[in-house]
């Protein structure tokens, strides 16, 4: 490695952090006898507290985040993560709490997550809930166990497709995979939306289910919502609606009213809950009445003033996580809904997709907007002009972005607009940071037909370079212990 | 028969008595940028025609190589496993992936040859525009 | 309380530029019938009144006088404060995803370091940047198993956590899987002899847990070893990552695949999530793998930097040929992890096996004082089976004194363990926490 002592194992030990003072192998000897010690584990250092945290604090500095700056990551809802979502989550008399513990000493969490469950239920307009799924896509392999439950038990074990469109994000059809269904993808229109006619052609008696999200991945709200969950229901095809862009239409429309039997929702998203850098999240899963028997078990249930787990449900598709789901992350989301509340949450909706429109309105002077239309809460442009008249790449732009301290948007998704640039500003973005964005985005522009050679190699003020992916995948290094031998 | 031989989806053979050398063509390593990885078949596999081999994968997509022919497979291109670029930088001469004995040459019928091929990612080409 | 800044000007402006009367014109597409529907939520509260409200509902837990040894997959290990500091600060948790390695080097790196403490902890060459937990780690490596054997066979061994169990028969009901189980021998351990009996070259994996639910340690290596040799089916172990510090590993396992449960490395048990799954793997099956994983490579200067690698695997790219639909893990608990195993060092964690071991004996000795006996001959790590007559009146009435004995077994496996518990100790355990359980128990045994 090039940089001296840059990695954690490479510091020196203290030896002083002993949660008791004995001779340890001598202790384990005594114990378990020598014949079955353990004695291949390489060493690495106990480093010095004070090492521990300025390692990974310069660490944590090298990181851009939603508290540097503005992370119009499109299809994430990177909002601010309110700090009270933080203190209140870390109330020893949750984080204590052991999964096995009798009712008496879980109320407190049962009672949460009963009122969580109801609030997401009411958002989502639907009748029953899981908040076992500690990811959306996690949640979306759920919803796919519950609809192929559905069918098997109807005798229907021919129905094993699942409809979605171009559009869709990378986990519908891997989850559609795992849950064994084949995946036909269908087309969208010249607006962007399902191409009615090609999907009456597609839908017949093997079709299991539609997953779609609305708005979908190009920040456009279907209006023929209500016709396309028809052309499903009248073959009993049940319709899953992906979360991820549910900050678009908190309050404005429930999808449970638009059709949707299955609803999965992404608390890291919508509600706030912080990312952590790739986890952990939450994906509860809101269905209709005649699915309810199949959510995972437990199921938290209220008799009177008391709250239990309920494990009697002989047509559940079973368990999807050890316990029941990211606890922690459901009091982050709690927090964050209580503290809005109704009109909260329906203004905060509103706000994303009034911002998102600004900035999409500045823009499509300067950059193609495929979809010429009111988007929602996120909208994608496309570089492919630029690409032809310049040879800079939505790739370039988004790193040209970096060194103006700016996190990229969403790059090369949806796969449907060439060179996409997908942007969600959120609604807790001041009028001052979007316009000096576009203003930045418009800049960049420029500097496209002016510098192109710029572009190509940005970022250059990022703490590290363009990395080689290549390099990376062909000589793969992921083990200090295997690509430090000799050090 | 002389000549190489080509498949809609982009592997050429060449025959030499009753065994092919089989690769993937410029066109399809262009597409797929640079090659990280091969997965290779293991030697002794019977392959049918259309069956998919193995998978090749870059840094932003992996493809299945599928067998343009039926037959045992005698021999592969171990290289690959330390140089998958060789595909890259040579996909029609040391970037042959695999060699398989021949049980039907007839199948060879089926084929494209180089004027076909020609033809064929023109065409390709066209569609993309 | 709420979080967008706009002032009512504000807006007004933007819809002014927008050409647009009022908000509900950008929501024009849907459909009037539905637009706006009532919701029953309550109305918003100030942060104040949310702290107090949160507070409350915490309290009703009625746990600030428990003393548990309650373990079963969840342990209650000390936190160091370390710990909740560093990966309580906004740049790590706040971030999303290492997308831009450019301006994500820090997850990066801490997470490649998580990568290498997993490899060094399980003794094979690739792991991972975490799964959701240890039950869908586990799920997800019979899937690996399923994808790259012939075989449909998946054997479990009936010391698999049940709940783990589940997860998998899950996992596995839309594959054509068939899942068989091996029975425990009089030691505790899983039944060799048996096992031998239901192999063949039908079977994909062979799965246990190590210790094992009951927590005996899986000793017979060398059978287990000879037999992946002879049969060849993939060999999958599922560990606490603390005993490893102690217990022999994938070298002398043979195992291909090892998963397991982190929350011990620097987790609170948090009503069991967020978890921490690990997922290691022989380098054969790096490209075979679910979940991200981090790679060492150099940036345009030539210095030399992380990044997410071998991503052709993952559903954004491979969509449904995905070796997984895995997107979000649990990545700020690996941060976490990562920090406990640099805070204590190989000797360290060591030191935190032996104090784990000798403590939890000290609590069997206390059992053993009431009538309590050890069910299984097998060697132990923290966690342990004993059984006594009244069981369960003791441990009821200890509950009433704010004491968790453990858990009952026979909320797992029915009314046969109705005299039997499963307790664990940890070193969080301090000689106050003893005297009381010994006070209480002879006030509770006559």
């Amino acid at each position: 490695m090039n940089s001296d002592k840059k990695m954690i194992f490479q510091k020196t030990s203290k030896n002083t952090f002993l949660f008791e003072n004995i001779d340890s192998e001598k202790t384990i000897n005594e114990i378990l006898g020598n014949d079955i010690i353990n004695e291949n584990i390489p060493d690495f250092p106990d480093v010095p507290e004070n090492e521990v945290v300025r390692h990974y604090l310069k660490l944590s500095q090298l990181n851009f985040s939603v508290d540097n700056g503005f992370y119009p990551l499109g299809s994430c809802t990177m909002k601010y993560n309110p700090k009270i979502n933080e203190r209140v989550a870390v109330n020893p008399g949750f984080l204590n709490t052991h999964p096995y513990f009798d009712e008496k000493h879980t109320q407190g969490n049962l009672e949460l997550m009963y009122e969580l469950g109801e609030y997401l239920k009411d958002i989502t307009g639907m009748d029953a809930v899981t908040l076992q799924p500690v990811a959306g896509a996690h949640g979306e392999m759920t919803g796919l166990h519950i609809i192929r439950k559905y069918h098997e038990k109807k005798g229907n074990t021919h129905k094993n497709i699942i409809i979605m469109p171009d559009s869709a994000h990378g986990t519908n059809p891997a989850s559609a995979a795992l849950a064994g269904f084949k995946v036909v993808e269908i087309p969208s229109d010249e607006h962007g939306c399902i191409d009615i006619e090609k999907l009456e052609k597609v839908v017949d008696e093997n079709t299991a289910g539609f997953m779609v999200t609305n708005p979908n991945t190009l920040g456009l709200y279907d209006r023929n919502i209500m016709k396309i969950s028809e052309i499903f229901h009248k073959v009993d095809a049940v319709l899953y609606y992906d979360g991820a862009n549910l900050n678009a239409i908190m309050g404005k429309v429930k999808p449970g009213d638009m059709g949707f039997d299955i609803v999965h929702m992404n608390l890291h998203k919508t509600f706030s809950t912080p990312h952590g850098g790739g986890g952990p999240g939450s994906g509860p899963v809101t269905v209709k009445k005649r699915l309810a028997e199949y959510l995972p078990v437990p199921v938290v249930e209220k008799k009177e003033h008391n709250y239990f787990l309920n494990f009697d449900k002989p047509d559940s598709i079973g368990r999807i996580h050890s316990y029941y789901g990211n606890f922690q992350v459901l009091v982050k989301a709690y927090s964050y809904i209580r503290m809005l509340g109704r009109e909260g949450l329906k203004k905060s909706s509103e706000m994303a997709v009034l911002n998102a429109n600004f900035m999409a309105a500045r823009l499509k002077e300067h950059y193609y907007l495929p979809y010429d239309r009111i988007c929602m809460h996120e909208f994608v442009l496309s570089a492919k002009k630029i690409k032809k008249d310049t040879g800079v790449s939505a790739m370039d732009i988004a790193k040209r972005l970096l060194d103006y301290g700016y996190h990229a948007p969403t790059m090369y998704f949806p796969l449907i607009v060439e060179e996409a640039l997908m942007i969600e500003p959120t609604e807790t973005e001041t009028v001052e940071n979007l316009e000096k964005f576009c203003d930045v985005l418009i800049k960049i522009k420029q500097e496209c037909y002016d510098n192109h050679e710029l572009l190509h190699q940005a970022p250059v003020s990022t703490p590290i370079r363009r990395t080689d992916d290549v390099k990376a995948a062909r000589q793969p290094k992921f083990n200090f212990f295997n690509d430090f031998n000799n050090d | 028969m002389a000549g190489v031989l080509y498949t809609k989806t982009h592997e050429w053979v060449k025959v030499k008595g009753d065994v092919a050398t089989i690769g993937l063509t410029d066109y399809a390593q262009g597409e797929l940028g640079d090659i990280v990885f091969v997965e290779m078949p293991e030697v002794g596999t019977e392959l049918s025609t259309g069956d998919s081999v193995g998978t090749i994968e870059s840094v932003k997509t992996v493809s299945d190589y599928y067998s343009p022919v039926t037959g045992e497979i005698v021999e592969v291109n171990d290289n690959l496993e330390d140089a998958p670029e060789t595909i890259n930088e040579d996909p029609s001469g040391e970037g042959w992936i695999y060699r398989v004995k021949l049980e039907d040459k007839d199948e060879l019928e089926d084929l494209m040859d180089e004027s076909d091929y020609k033809q064929y990612l023109k065409k390709l080409q066209e569609e993309e525009e | 309380m709420h979080f967008f800044p706009h002032l009512p000007e504000n807006e007004i402006k933007i819809l002014k530029e927008l050409n647009v009367q009022n908000i509900n014109e950008l929501f024009s597409d849907i459909s009037s019938q539905n637009i706006n529907p009532e919701l029953k939520i309550p109305e918003g509260m100030s942060e104040l009144e949310v702290d107090r409200l949160l507070s409350s509902k915490a309290l009703k837990n009625n746990i600030s006088n428990v003393l548990s040894f309650a373990g079963a997959g969840i342990y209650p290990h000390y936190v160091p404060s370390v710990i909740d500091e560093i990966s309580g600060r906004g740049e790590y948790y706040t971030a999303y995803t290492p997308y831009q390695p450019e301006v994500s080097q820090g997850t990066l790196q801490t997470i490649y370091e998580f990568q290498s403490y997993i490899c060094a902890l399980t003794g094979l060459d690739v792991a991972n940047a975490s799964m959701y937990d240890g039950a869908t780690a586990l799920a997800e490596a019979c899937l690996l198993a399923l994808a790259n054997k012939k075989g449909k066979k998946i054997i479990l061994s009936a010391g698999v956590h049940p709940e783990y169990k589940k997860v998998i028969q899950t996992y596995l009901s839309c594959t054509d899987a068939e899942i068989e189980e091996v029975g425990l021998n009089e030691h505790g351990t899983t039944d060799i002899s048996k096992l031998k009996t239901i192999l063949d070259k039908d079977t994909a994996a062979v799965v246990i847990s190590n210790p094992n639910f009951f927590g005996n340690i899986e000793n017979e290596y060398n059978e287990f070893l000879n037999l992946k040799n002879e049969f060849g089916f993939i060999f999958i172990g599922s560990v606490n990552p603390v005993a490893q510090f102690v217990l022999k590993n994938s070298k002398h396992y043979g195992f291909d695949v090892v998963t397991g449960e982190g929350q011990p490395l620097g987790m609170y048990q948090s009503f069991g999530g967020p978890c921490l799954g690990f997922f290691a793997a022989s380098s054969k099956y790096a490209r075979k793998m679910p979940g991200r994983i981090v790679g060492l490579t150099t940036d345009a200067d030539g210095k030399d930097c992380f990044v997410l690698t071998l991503q052709a695997r993952e559903q954004h790219i491979r969509r449904d040929k995905a070796t997984s639909n895995i997107c979000s893990n649990q990545a700020l608990c690996a941060s976490r992890a990562t920090m406990y195993m640099s805070l204590l060092g190989k000797t360290g964690m060591q030191n935190l096996a032996a104090v784990n071991l000798k403590k939890s004996r000290r609590l069997l000795s206390i059992l053993e004082k009431y009538g309590f006996k050890k069910v299984f001959s097998a060697e132990f790590f923290n966690e342990f089976t004993v059984s006594h007559n009244q069981a369960e009146d003791i441990y009821n009435k200890l509950l009433q004194k704010d004491i968790v004995l453990g858990v009952k077994l026979s909320d797992f496996h029915g009314g046969s363990y109705n005299d039997k518990l499963l307790v664990c100790c940890t070193e969080n355990f301090l000689d106050e926490d003893f005297e009381r359980l010994e006070k209480s128990l002879k006030e509770v045994i006559k």
